[in-house]
C-alpha cells in the first residue's frame, strides 16, 4: 500500500491543513524529513495509525478530543463542537482512493469535553460535495488487510521499535506473519477435505447397513487409517527435526573447518610453549651468571681489579732489584747516618745498647726480612709460579668474564623471545579456540540428537509400513465384501469420491507444508542478503523456520537482540523482505486461479531508525533504506543527520523539514540549552536550514509546519 | 515459491483445478461471506465435479 499523499487537518502538533506529498513514481521513493526533536515526529506515525484503525493506544473516546490540535481547542468557545482529521490517498488495487479519519469533540467548559466522535470513510466526489463513506466497512477491511494492526509497528515504526516485539518473538506478531501465509486458510482446507471425506464414509456405513462384515472391515479402516495419519503426523515431525538437526550438524561441521582452515592455533600454541620455556632457561642461567659473578667478586678480595696494576708493580720491583736500589739498603744507610750521629733520633746520646739495638735492626730486619719480603713479593708476581697474583687474578677475572658473557647471551635470548611470544599470545587471544570448543561440543550434542532421531524415524517407518500393510489387506478384503447389485456401483462411486478427498486433503497439506518451507528458505535467503554483508562484526542473520521469525547468529550463538545497530538492520532487512515475499505470494497465487487479494508494494515509515545505532550501522541503514523498497519515509533528527546526510542527500527523491514554531519564552529556554539552537539547524547540500521560527505575542504556540526543502 | 509449483506441476489437470477451487471456497476475501456448511456442500460438489475428469 503506497501513500501518495497524507494530509493532516487541525490534528496534533500539525495546525491548519497540511500535506505530505509523496513521490511513488520510481522504484525506490526516498523522502527524508528533517525533524528536530520534539516537533512531530512521533505524531506522524501516530496519526496514520489513528488513520488506519480509529485507535490509539493511550488514547479513548473520552481523551481523543486531545487529537485535535491544541491551538483549536484552546480557541473553541464552549458549545462549539471542533474537529481534527488524517487523510491519505493511496494506491490500492490499482486504484487510488483516499481515506479519511476524523475526530470530533464539544467543547463543555474549560479543558472539559464530551467524548469524540470518530468517523471514517472513503471520499466519494459528489459535485459540490466531498463526501467519505464507509458504509459495510469494507476500507476499513482492506487497510486491515493490507496492513494487520499487530505488525503497523513494524511498517511504521519510531526508534528502536521491534527490538522487543519482532526480535523478542511476540506471539502477536508471529499470528501476523501467519497470517500473510494464510496458514489459518490453509488448515480449514484441510480440515474440509477430511470432513468431506468422513461424509463419503458415512454414506457408505448406511449403503451397507446390512451388510456386517462391509460395515466391520469399514470401521477397521477407518481406524486404522486414524492410526495411520496420526502416526504419519509424528513422523513428519520427526523427520522435520531430523532435517534440522541434519542441518544443524552440517553448518556446525562447516563452522569448524572454517575455522579450522588456516588457523594455526595448535601450532603457535607448541611455538608458545617453546619460546616461553626458552626464555625460562635464559632467566635462570642470567640468575645464576649473576650469583657467580658476585661470588667471584666478594672471593677476589678485589685482586682482579689490581690486574692491571700488576705489569706496573712487577717492572718497578725489578728495577729496583736490578739496581740493588732495595728499600732495606735505604733503610741501612739511614742507620749507618744514625750510628754516625752523636745523638740518636731521639736526641740522646748513643751508648752501646743503642748501637746494638740499631745494628740488629740493620741486620736482620731491614736486610733479611725485607729482602725476603721482596723477593717473595717478586715471586708471587711471576706468571710461572702457579700461586701467583697474576695468574689468580687473571683466572678469576676470566671466570668473571665468562659468567659475564652467559648472562649477556641470556638477556638477550630473553629480550628475542619477548617479541614473538606477545606476537603469539596476540595471535592466540584472536584466534578461535574458545569457539572451537563449544562449536566442537554442540556438533557431538547434535550429532547424538541426529542418530537418535534418525532411530526414531526409522522405527516409526516401520510401523506405519505394517499399519499400512494391515490397511491394504482391510480395503482387500472391503473389495471382497463390497455390496453387489444395484448398491456396487454407488458403493464404488463413493470409495471413488472418498479416495479424491483424501487425495485433496494430502495435496494441501503438502502444499501448505511446501509454502512455508519455501517461504522460511527464501526469507532467509532475502535477510542474509540485505544483513550479513552490512554486519561487519560478521555476525548473521537466521530465521527460525517453526516461527519465521528473524534472530542473529554470533560466535555460535543465537540472539533476539544485539545492540549497536545490528537489531535495525535486521528488523528493516526482515520487513521489506516479507512484504516483498507477501507480494510475490499473492501474484503467484493469482496466477494459478486462487484469490488470495492482491497485495502491493508496502510503503514505510521510519521515525529515527538510526538512533543508538553505531556510524557503520547508521551507514549501513541509509544505504540499505535507499535503494530497497519502493517508498520509505525516513524522520531524521539533526545528529542523526550528521551522521547519514552524505547517503541520504543523494538518494532521497524528496526532502522536507518540521518547522517548530514557538513563543519568545520557549525559543528563551532552548536558547539556554543550545544558545546557537543547533539542534534546529540542519546542514543541507552545502545551506544552513533552520526549522525553527520565533512567534509573534499574538499567536497560540508551539506548532509544527510541514514545508519542503530545496 | 517455486517448490509448492513443483508440487502443482506433479498434479494432473483434474487434481489442479480441485486445488484451485478449495482453496477458493476458504482463502479467497469473500470466503468468510459464506457458511461453513454451505462451503463443504460446495466442497464437496467440487470433488464430484472433478471425477468427471480421471485423477492418477
Amino acid at each position: 500500500m503506497i501513500i501518495k499523499e497524507l494530509r493532516l487537518g487541525n490534528f496534533l502538533v500539525f495546525p491548519g491543513e497540511q500535506a505530505l506529498e509523496l513521490p511513488t513514481d520510481g522504484e525506490s521513493n526516498l523522502v527524508v524529513i528533517l525533524a528536530p526533536n520534539n516537533t512531530g515526529k512521533t505524531n506522524i506515525i501516530r496519526a496514520l495509525k489513528f488513520l488506519f484503525y480509529g485507535h490509539l493506544p493511550d488514547c479513548n473516546e473520552v481523551t481523543a478530543y486531545r487529537l485535535i490540535h491544541d491551538g483549536v481547542r484552546e480557541a473553541a468557545h464552549v458549545g462549539t463542537e471542533v474537529s481534527g482529521w488524517v487523510e491519505a490517498t493511496l494506491e490500492l488495487d490499482d486504484e487510488e482512493l483516499t481515506l479519511r479519519r476524523t475526530v470530533k469533540a464539544r467543547k463543555m467548559g474549560k479543558d472539559q469535553w464530551m467524548a469524540a466522535e470518530i468517523t471514517f470513510g472513503k471520499l466519494v466526489r459528489e459535485p459540490k460535495l466531498r463526501l467519505f463513506l464507509d458504509s459495510d466497512g469494507v476500507y476499513q477491511t482492506k487497510i486491515r488487510t493490507m496492513v494487520p494492526e499487530q505488525l503497523f509497528d513494524a511498517f511504521y515504526f519510531k526508534g528502536e521499535p521491534l527490538d522487543g516485539k519482532l526480535l523478542g518473538g511476540v506471539g502477536a506478531i508471529r499470528d501476523s506473519l501467519a497470517s500473510f501465509l494464510h496458514e489459518d486458510r490453509w488448515e480449514e482446507v484441510e480440515r474440509a477435505a477430511e470432513q468431506v471425506r468422513q461424509r463419503y464414509t458415512s454414506e457408505l456405513r448406511r449403503l451397507a447397513d446390512k451388510n456386517q462384515v462391509y460395515t466391520r472391515l469399514l470401521n477397521d479402516e477407518e481406524l486404522f487409517r486414524g492410526h495411520v495419519v496420526k502416526e504419519e503426523a509424528k513422523l513428519e515431525k520427526k523427520k522435520e527435526d531430523l532435517e534440522d538437526a541434519i542441518a544443524k550438524f552440517n553448518e556446525l561441521t562447516g563452522r569448524l573447518q572454517d575455522l579450522g582452515r588456516g588457523n594455526e592455533a595448535e601450532k603457535w600454541v607448541v611455538q608458545l610453549r617453546d619460546l616461553r620455556s626458552r626464555q625460562e632457561t635464559a632467566r635462570r642461567t642470567s640468575e645464576k651468571a649473576d650469583a657467580e659473578i658476585a661470588r667471584l667478586v666478594g672471593s677476589s678480595r678485589g685482586i682482579p681489579f689490581l690486574l692491571s696494576a700488576m705489569p706496573a708493580a712487577r717492572k718497578i720491583l725489578a728495577a729496583l732489584q736490578e739496581e740493588n736500589i732495595l728499600p732495606a739498603d735505604v733503610s741501612e744507610r739511614f742507620v749507618d747516618r744514625v750510628l754516625a750521629a752523636p745523638t740518636c733520633v731521639c736526641g740522646r746520646s748513643h751508648d752501646d745498647q743503642t748501637r746494638l739495638a740499631w745494628n740488629r735492626y740493620k741486620a736482620k730486619t731491614l736486610s733479611l726480612d725485607m729482602n725476603r719480603g721482596l723477593s717473595d713479593l717478586l715471586n708471587a708476581l711471576q706468571d710461572s709460579n702457579s700461586h701467583s697474583f697474576s695468574r689468580v687474578s687473571a683466572e678469576v677475572a676470566r671466570k668473571i668474564q665468562d659468567a659475564q658473557a652467559r648472562r649477556k647471551q641470556a638477556l638477550l635470548d630473553l629480550a628475542n623471545c619477548d617479541a614473538p611470544i606477545q606476537d603469539l599470545e596476540k595471535k592466540l587471544k584472536a584466534s578461535p579456540l574458545e569457539e572451537i570448543r563449544v562449536i566442537t561440543q554442540k556438533l557431538r550434542e547434535t550429532g547424538n540428537l541426529r542418530d537418535r532421531l534418525k532411530g526414531e524415524v526409522a522405527q516409526l517407518e516401520n510401523s506405519i509400513r505394517g499399519m499400512r500393510q494391515n490397511l491394504n489387506n482391510i480395503k482387500c478384503q472391503l473389495e471382497k465384501a463390497r455390496p453387489a447389485g444395484a448398491a456396487a456401483v454407488k458403493e464404488r462411486r463413493l470409495q471413488q469420491a472418498r479416495a479424491r478427498a483424501e487425495k485433496l486433503r494430502l495435496l494441501i497439506h503438502e502444499s501448505r507444508e511446501a509454502l512455508t518451507r519455501t517461504f522460511h528458505e527464501l526469507l532467509q535467503q532475502s535477510v542474509t542478503e540485505y544483513y550479513d554483508q552490512s554486519a561487519y562484526d560478521g555476525s548473521k542473520a537466521r530465521i527460525n523456520r517453526a516461527t519465521l521469525l528473524p534472530s542473529i547468529e554470533s560466535n555460535g550463538q543465537i540472539h533476539g537482540n544485539l545492540g549497536g545497530g545490528q537489531s535495525q538492520l535486521l528488523a528493516l532487512a526482515y520487513i521489506v523482505s516479507l512484504s516483498r515475499l507477501r507480494k510475490s505470494l499473492h501474484t503467484q497465487m493469482q496466477e494459478l486461479g486462487i484469490g488470495f487479494g492482491r497485495v502491493d508494494d508496502q510503503s514505510f515509515f521510519l521515525d529515527s531508525p538510526f538512533n543508538h545505532v553505531t556510524e557503520h550501522y547508521a551507514q549501513a541503514i541509509a544505504r540499505f533504506l535507499a535503494g530497497n523498497a519502493r517508498q520509505v519515509i525516513v524522520l531524521v533528527a539533526r545528529q542523526q543527520w550528521t551522521l547519514v546526510r552524505t547517503m541520504l542527500e543523494p538518494a532521497a527523491r524528496k526532502l522536507l523539514g518540521f518547522k517548530y514554531h514557538t513563543l519568545k519564552e520557549k525559543l528563551k529556554e532552548l536558547r539556554a540549552k543550545d544558545p546557537k539552537l543547533e539542534d534546529f539547524v540542519y546542514d543541507v547540500n552545502g545551506c544552513k536550514v533552520s526549522l525553527i521560527e520565533e512567534l509573534p505575542k499574538s499567536e497560540a504556540g508551539p506548532f509544527t509546519t510541514i514545508i519542503p526543502i530545496h | 515459491m517455486s517448490s509448492l509449483f513443483d508440487l502443482l506441476d506433479q498434479q494432473d489437470e483434474a487434481m489442479q483445478e480441485l486445488f484451485a477451487k478449495a482453496l477458493n471456497l476458504y482463502v479467497s476475501p469473500g470466503a468468510d461471506a459464506r457458511s461453513e456448511s454451505e462451503k463443504l456442500d460446495r466442497l464437496k460438489q467440487a470433488i464430484e465435479d472433478s471425477m468427471a475428469k480421471p485423477s492418477l
